[in-house]
């Protein structure tokens, strides 16, 4: 089944290259969605991610491979 | 395309600005080294990916709505003789437009918007050096959508195009984006970084300033230098290659600015190096040799200079990249001094007021200068017209200019979106966590060969190999 063009033997004719010409709208939809949908996964990995790290701090322990004392400022 | 010369010429252009994007590339990386090597090595990891993740999300919302904002926000909406959003170009870019994208009928909208979104990363970046290990990376990377992909492109699209109304009307000039890059990031950044705060133990009980070292000042300083490299693409990114500033009975091509108007590739160059210069030697005396600030200073330098270096004399673009220089570090110290203003990595001074000085010098040195061709359909000028009729470039509409990229479309949004994320708790880390360092208790360490303690592999290597020599031994 073709998706975009069959033939590039008149290039002074040939718009768009990619497939499926005609979808950018939805596209263009599904790309926003994407995009917003990564923020809103970003941030709750972020807060998961903080409030572990505050127990471990709580806690007074290290994760394994951390090598800074978790009260110490460090640097 | 059939006729060689034309082909050629646009096959030139298409060449001309992928090689910026990609030199321009290496601001990015420079921003990336410096931070990193600014920062402690317990917040290192988190600092690296803070920055480095503000590419995707201001590129995807570059292709969604920045791009659009640039041409159809030049009239302000309704600043310029009332008109309103401009349709004529605008509407070949909203993301479903079949120009956006490969298309044989176009070969400079890709190069070019990216080219554009190369400078909506170094905006971004800007303020991401200043708020470094207190800074959730959810807020940051919605501050860097918005200062990407909409308040640069704005005010771009107003000081920044030979059409935008702010060199129609006011005659603004600002040629390598000493207010519209460098001023608009240092007015956000400063904003942020009043309403976070400063990290902890930064100032004494008494108000007294607490250094807190670099991890890696070789980082930091290669950082700088990689910036450097890149702004080359930068400047020339600034440039339209090949324009025919005569008439079409007898054309005359050039190079020529963001405007229109001309400039030499050769010329700029002296005045990049030249600039670059005047901030170093300034920056090395003022700073008794420190390589962060003579290196800053160097940046502050470029940075002052460039609203006019498209014209500028090269030894004027020395002394304005040398004054504006002793300025940065300067008001710098001041800032912090007075105000207890925590920016890590000096971002305010050498982009920010280094910036606003900048444009502010430009409208004095290059007073009546044409600003653009006059816009059909514009109100006159303002500030005074050339004998030919253009917008005229003048101190009062670069001063105004000024402000506008700083206060009213930095600072100004930047405080009210810092308040916002700061009331909905993702502005800055817990406590606990800036305490014990960011990447503590989340990533492993950035240096475990330099350790205080073994790692869990080697903990693992050490139980093994351990239980594997004593077999040795006993066999032996």
């Amino acid at each position: 089944m073709p998706t975009g063009l069959e033939s590039f033997s008149n290039p002074a004719d040939i718009g768009p290259l990619y497939p499926f010409p005609g979808t950018e709208g939805p596209l263009a939809i599904i790309g926003i969605a994407l995009w917003i949908l990564f923020h809103v996964l970003q941030t709750r990995e972020e807060n998961r991610k903080w409030n572990e790290a505050e127990a471990a701090f709580d806690a007074k322990i290290l994760l394994p491979g951390s090598d800074e004392p978790p009260h110490t400022m460090g640097g | 395309m059939s006729d060689l010369t034309d082909s050629l010429n646009v096959l030139f252009t298409e060449f001309y600005y992928w090689m910026t994007v990609v030199i321009m590339f290496l601001i990015h990386v420079g921003f990336s080294l410096y931070e990193a090597g600014i920062g402690r090595r317990k917040n290192l990891q988190h600092i690296l990916i803070k920055n480095v993740m503000l590419i995707p999300v201001v590129t995807v919302s570059f292709f969604f709505f920045g791009w659009w904002i640039y041409f159809a926000f030049i009239n302000g909406p309704f600043i310029n003789a009332g008109m309103g959003i401009d349709t004529a170009l605008a509407d070949n870019f909203y993301p479903w437009s079949p120009l956006m994208g490969p298309n044989m009928g176009d070969r400079i909208t890709g190069v070019f918007w990216a080219a554009f979104l190369l400078f909506s990363w170094t905006a971004a970046s800007i303020v991401s050096g200043a708020i470094i290990e207190r800074t959730r990376t959810t807020a940051f990377l919605i501050m860097a959508v918005v200062l990407g992909s909409i308040l640069w492109i704005i005010d771009a699209s107003w000081g920044w195009s030979p059409n935008g109304w702010m060199v129609q009307l006011m005659g603004y000039h600002d040629a390598y984006a000493s207010g519209v890059i460098h001023a608009i990031a240092g007015g956000a950044a400063l904003a942020v970084v009043i309403v976070i705060g400063p990290r902890i133990g930064k100032f004494g009980p008494n108000g007294e300033i607490r250094n807190i070292p670099p991890h890696n000042v070789w980082m930091a300083s290669i950082g700088l230098l990689l910036i450097y490299t890149g702004f080359w693409g930068f400047y020339a990114a600034c440039n339209i290659p090949v324009f025919n500033i005569g008439t079409e009975a007898e054309p005359f091509y050039s190079a020529t600015n963001i405007y229109l108007m001309p400039t030499t590739l050769s010329g700029i160059t002296f005045n990049f190096l030249m600039s670059l210069s005047g901030g170093m030697l300034a920056g090395f005396i003022v700073s008794k040799g420190q390589p962060f600030w003579t290196l800053s200073a160097g940046l502050a330098g470029i940075i002052s200079a460039s609203a006019g270096n498209d014209l500028y004399h090269p030894i004027q673009a020395m002394i304005v990249g040398g004054v504006g220089a002793i300025l940065a570090f300067k008001l710098h110290h001041y800032v912090e001094r007075r105000f207890r203003i925590d920016d890590a990595v000096g971002a305010v001074a050498v982009h920010g007021y280094a910036g606003f000085f900048g444009v502010v010098v430009a409208g004095f040195l290059l007073w009546g200068y044409p600003a653009a061709a006059p816009l059909a359909g514009s109100a006159l000028p303002w500030f005074g017209v050339t004998p030919d009729g253009f917008p005229a470039i003048n101190p009062l509409g670069n001063l105004i200019g000024a402000v506008i990229m700083f206060a009213v479309l930095g600072f100004a949004p930047f405080y009210v979106l810092a308040r916002v994320l700061k009331a909905a708790g993702i502005l800055r880390i817990p406590r606990k966590v800036e305490l014990a360092g960011m990447d503590t208790n989340t990533l492993d360490s950035s240096y475990p060969y330099f350790s205080r303690t073994y790692t869990a592999f080697e903990e693992i290597e050490k139980r093994e190999g351990l239980a594997e020599l004593s077999g040795s031994d006993t066999r032996t």
